[in-house]
């Protein structure tokens, strides 16, 4: 119960007047001599019992007066409307005994019949008063107890931490809308109650008191991916189906938006729900109240970026990476033009850093612009070019200029790696077959005169070389005892006729100190027996049993993927699963059975099930080898090819990404991307001979995490915020600056509202309510939760009590003074 | 007269004279030779012939009716006899009370036994006196001289209330001092048992006596005229109550109505004159009323 002020219940001390001139006044009898008091004795003492009953009962009124006069003042309220029921009721059903006894007692007292049967009318109409508020307090809460009604209440206040709540109305984000709405929720539950606010984690962790519920609320901040709402409720229901408390109440603050409401079919919500358990016991309910802190559709106007793609996450030092992305326009906007930036941060080996308790970042400078004209629902390309490239980590953040509602889906933050890579080399028999694989490594290989661009080009187009490095070096096979391969990061061994045991005893030890060898037999070797005498057998992590042959016309043997997931498909823009590599027929390959521990099988020959391409992990590196020759060799691509994937023909693409996929794999190369969405596990190579062990991760909000590598790697799976993540390691020659960039997935940020059917389906119909704003939570929940003003009803009691007072002083007065003349 | 004055109003004494007892009074044996007797017998008067039969006693045969008639008739006589009374008065010490009247209910009963002392005189029958309280305390023996009146009333003015009322041991001892039959004017405001007292006072009736109770009472405590917080002190047993008036008023009133009314039942069902006064009705109106009463009755 609550008053306007507590102070005001010190009136209440006034009740001591009454009892003082009570004391005070009270008078002796009269002394008369009676002979016949023994017709007296026998009635006299009910009589005299009766006479200082209603004398006690005058005083008791009066100071039921002075109490309720005091409690009206003190404006009192009880936080549960429901109880407020139960009071009234309960006070209207004793004022109904007490009246029905009276009226009994001046029935016995033979009294006149108007003053009995008004009493008992009074009585009556009491009663009847009692029975529609204790009806009322039954009809509101069928499962609560009564005895609960005024107790404390668990409830789990979800706030829907979904980008799109990040949008402003008014000069109020939804985020602020909904704390504000949370904190007046809270104001209203029972001081005991029990209050767990469930944010971005989605966890359901039950605060004892109002301050830590506080604590958590402040901490609740806008997320970068959809809230999955009925994941929540759900697990609040599990949580508060735990609790003691019988009074459970769940509050969803939303601003409606689809994301929030995915995937709702066969939602277990609404059988949590239920009133009844699996065994048919009652269950208290739960009430259920979703809060829309919505902005109206009509008043939606939001621009966005989305769709962004980049030309390549790394490029080699004074390169230049291609942005292409688009603006697109809401429902509510007009016809309008839009500018778009990027700008680049600048190097400074000395940031990031905390100063003054923030995050202290490189100054960004504006490298590129562009003006776009969008109309309603409708959208623009942009494209944008980030140049030139420093050598080492490149943040940038593309923006639209024009600030609206939703800021978020504004920007995109780039992050672009550009290193140097290691020298990859190509050994073949054949100078012509291995000048086609650098040729396909590289285009530009044979013609470049300088192994490194040290400037970028102008030219933007999607001609552009995906990867700039040095390329590729071409040597005979019989020279693997004498290049150096301490500078070489990749090597490319195609189609060798044999090996000798020193060369394979030195690619192998190459191999275990990081490097990567992409092993490719062919029809150089003539059997079997002649890879098992020569060094080769020593690279193969199995044996070879033969080489299967098939007419030229028999398409039945293709290769097919058998794992889905692996770096080297990255380089296909769809699924593994959907590439056509039916229409590539495989004619000719080496058997390789009998796989060593460590291999992993990547591809694989439909019908005999033989692997097509495997994995071997060997010390720091891997062995990548595949049974057939790719690019096909010149000495049999005429006469007798091994397959169809390499043909001159565009069509032809499958079989050449895989091969440059693989070859950019082993090289390690864009084997980790630099940006990320939402919840993606950023994971960055961190090879021990370059780079720092240990690093201080700068967060976008200005934390700072502690990493430290583990298996070459450097990884960090809680990527919960957008922007821009900052490694900054130590070496000897200084600071090692790193980094990857988050963005949010523009479908988390669609502004379609939820349909009340996908709300049905995943609450039940009847099992919530929406309320939009304060007056409609209390209209919504009743006062059954919110309390009731009790001021009306104590000056109801006043009246009753000052008129019983009178009726009763003017007898008793009256009495007193006939019988004392 | 010894204080007759102080006990009987001159006017009743002159009414009582006025009237005439012969006709207007049929109080047994309130003048001499007028009650009917019921002694039939040797005695004096005649009153009717009736046939003879078996067991009569054969010398009360009417010769000259079995000359005349030739059939044997016996002749019946009414006696005619004086009758003793006995005036009982309660002397307890609930008898000395009064609320706001002039009388206490003890002098309304001394007034009350001069009026009908007086008349009795005058009729010429012996009247006696008896008080009590828990016992009988003083008696005077029947005469019916003129001076009885003012022994009586002597006797009555040195009087005094004390003890309590208690009727059966008082009577008793009465029944036993009884040699005649006799009327026995009970004087009392009753204050014990019901049933105890009318099977006293039945007691009497059952010996042959013929008994008038005069159920005299307070004006207060008839009507209880107290109002607001009053402590009724009982002067016989000493206790005391407080009590609001104004509540048991009504209930009081309907207490001494019960009371009285079974009284009246217990004694008209052993055929007992019961008059009840109070002490607001003047003695000799209230008397008067009486006499008239019975003689209508008779």
């Amino acid at each position: 119960m609550t008053f306007l002020h507590i102070s005001l219940l010190l009136g209440s001390i006034v009740v001591s007047a009454p009892i003082l001139l009570h004391l005070l006044g009270r008078r002796q009898p009269k002394p008369v001599l009676f002979p016949a008091i023994r017709f007296v004795r026998e009635t006299a003492i009910t009589a005299q019992r009766g006479w200082s009953v209603k004398r006690w009962l005058l005083l008791a009124l009066r100071i039921l007066m002075v109490l309720a006069l005091a409690l009206a003042l003190a404006s009192p309220r009880v936080v549960s409307g429901l109880f407020a029921n139960t009071l009234t009721g309960g006070v209207f059903g004793i004022l109904a005994l007490l009246t029905a006894a009276v009226a009994s007692v001046l029935w016995g007292g033979r009294r006149s019949t108007p003053a009995v049967v008004s009493v008992a009318l009074l009585a009556l109409a009491l009663g009847s008063a009692a029975a529609y508020f204790l009806s009322a307090t039954w009809r509101s809460q069928e499962t609560v107890a009564l005895g609960s009604a005024d107790g404390p209440v668990i409830a789990a206040i979800i706030i829907d931490t979904s980008p799109t709540m990040a949008y402003k109305y008014h000069n109020v984000t939804r985020m602020e809308e909904a704390k504000e709405m949370a904190r007046w929720l809270m104001d209203r539950l029972p001081v005991p109650s029990q209050i767990a606010i469930v944010g971005g984690d989605g966890g359901v962790r039950v605060n004892q008191d109002r301050l830590s519920a506080e604590r958590q609320l402040e901490r609740v901040i806008v997320e970068g991916r959809a809230t999955h709402l009925p994941d929540r409720i759900s697990a609040a229901i599990d949580t508060l189906r735990k609790s003691e408390l019988e009074r459970r109440e769940i509050y969803v603050i939303t601003d409606m938006r689809e994301n929030a409401w995915k995937s709702v079919e066969g939602s277990d919500i609404p059988a949590k729900l239920g009133l009844r358990n699996e065994s048919g016991e009652q269950l208290p309910k739960i009430l259920l109240q979703v809060i829309d802190v919505s902005v109206p559709d009509r008043d939606i106007k939001n621009w966005s970026l989305s769709q962004l793609r980049l030309s390549a996450d790394s490029a080699s030092p004074g390169g230049q990476v291609t942005l292409n992305a688009e603006v697109h326009a809401s429902k509510g906007t007009g016809n309008e033009q839009i500018l778009c930036e990027l700008a680049m941060e600048t190097q400074d080996r000395r940031l990031p850093a905390m100063r003054d308790g923030k995050l202290a970042v490189p100054e960004a400078k504006l490298i590129d612009r562009q003006l776009v004209q969008v109309s309603a629902e409708g959208s623009a390309p942009i494209q944008m070019t980030v140049k030139p490239l420093a050598e080492g980590t490149n943040h940038a953040v593309l923006r639209l200029s024009r600030p609206d509602p939703l800021e978020l889906d504004n920007i995109y933050y780039v992050t672009i790696e550009a290193r140097t890579l290691g020298q990859t080399l190509v050994f073949a028999d054949s100078q012509r077959d291995g000048q086609l694989v650098a040729l396909m490594l590289d285009p530009n290989a044979l013609t470049a005169a300088q192994p490194a661009k040290t400037e970028g080009s102008n030219d933007s187009s999607a001609s552009e070389p995906i990867v700039v490095s040095q390329p590729p070096m071409v040597e005979p096979t019989s020279r693997i005892g004498q290049v150096d391969l301490a500078k070489v990061t990749h090597i490319v061994l195609y189609n060798p006729k044999t090996l000798t045991a020193n060369d394979a005893d030195r690619l192998l030890s190459w191999v275990d100190g990081g490097g990567g060898l992409f092993l490719i037999l062919g029809p150089g070797p003539n059997s079997p027996e002649e890879i098992g005498a020569s060094g080769l057998v020593n690279l193969i992590p199995g044996t070879i049993k033969r080489q299967s042959r098939r007419a030229s016309d028999d398409v039945s043997v293709v290769m097919s993927p058998v794992i889905d997931n692996h770096p080297i498909w990255t380089i296909f823009e769809r699924p593994i699963q959907e590439i056509p590599w039916v229409n590539y027929p495989v004619f000719r390959h080496w058997d390789l059975e009998s796989l060593q521990a460590g291999t992993t099988e990547l591809m694989r020959f439909t019908g005999s099930n033989l692997p097509a391409m495997v994995e071997w992990s060997r010390g720091q590196g891997r062995v990548v080898l595949m049974t057939l020759p790719y690019p096909e060799p010149s000495a049999t691509a005429a006469t007798q090819p091994w397959s169809e994937l390499f043909t001159t023909s565009a069509d032809a693409w499958p079989g050449f990404a895989l091969f440059v996929g693989t070859s950019r794999y082993l090289a390690s190369h864009n084997k980790h991307p630099f940006n990320y969405s939402i919840d993606s596990a950023a994971i960055l190579e961190n090879s021990s001979s370059q780079y720092p062990k240990i690093y201080e991760l700068f967060l976008p909000l200005g934390d700072t995490v502690r990493l430290e590598a583990s298996d070459e790697l450097v990884s960090y799976a809680f990527t919960r915020q957008p922007g821009q993540y900052r490694l900054k390691g130590l070496r000897a020659r200084g600071p090692v600056l790193r980094g990857f960039s988050v963005n949010i997935d523009r479908d988390e940020m669609s502004l379609q509202r939820v349909p009340e059917t996908a709300m049905d389906s995943a609450l039940g119909k009847s099992n919530y309510s929406i309320a939009k704003d304060k007056e409609d939570v209390q209209s919504s929940i009743g006062e059954g939760r919110y309390g009731r003003d009790m001021a009306p009803f104590l000056l109801v009691i006043l009246a009753m009590l000052f008129m019983a007072e009178q009726t009763m002083s003017s007898r008793f007065y009256a009495s007193t003074k006939r019988g004392n003349p | 007269m010894v204080a007759v004055e102080q006990y009987l109003k001159p006017e009743l004494a002159s009414q009582i004279k006025r009237l005439d007892l012969r006709a207007q009074l049929v109080v047994k044996g309130f003048l001499q030779g007028i009650h009917a007797s019921p002694f039939h017998g040797f005695s004096v008067e005649f009153s009717e012939h009736r046939r003879y039969s078996h067991g009569d006693d054969p010398k009360d045969i009417d010769w000259l009716a079995y000359a005349k008639t030739d059939r044997y008739y016996v002749k019946k006589f009414e006696a005619e006899t004086n009758i003793t009374g006995y005036i009982v008065m309660d002397t307890s010490e609930s008898m000395a009370y009064t609320f706001r009247q002039q009388l206490t209910k003890f002098d309304y009963c001394v007034c009350l036994s001069a009026a009908l002392t007086y008349l009795m005189l005058m009729q010429q029958d012996p009247i006696g006196l008896v008080t009590f309280d828990e016992k009988i305390r003083a008696s005077l023996y029947p005469r019916s001289r003129r001076s009885q009146f003012a022994a009586i009333l002597s006797q009555l003015s040195k009087l005094k209330t004390s003890g309590k009322t208690h009727l059966a041991g008082p009577l008793k001892q009465l029944l036993a001092m009884l040699r005649h039959r006799s009327l026995i004017m009970l004087m009392s405001d009753l204050l014990s048992d019901v049933e105890s007292t009318v099977d006293s006072i039945r007691m009497l009736k059952h010996a042959g006596h013929d008994v008038i109770v005069f159920h005299v009472l307070d004006e207060a405590e008839v009507t209880f005229p107290f109002k607001g917080l009053v402590q009724l002190n009982d002067p016989e047993s000493g206790q005391s109550v407080s009590v609001n008036a104004d509540d048991i008023g009504n209930e009081y009133r309907e207490n001494i109505r019960k009371f009285r009314d079974d009284l009246k039942r217990g004694c008209s069902q052993a055929r007992i004159d019961y008059v009840p006064l109070d002490t607001s009705v003047p003695y000799d109106k209230a008397l008067t009323e009486y006499l008239l009463s019975r003689r209508n009755r008779f």
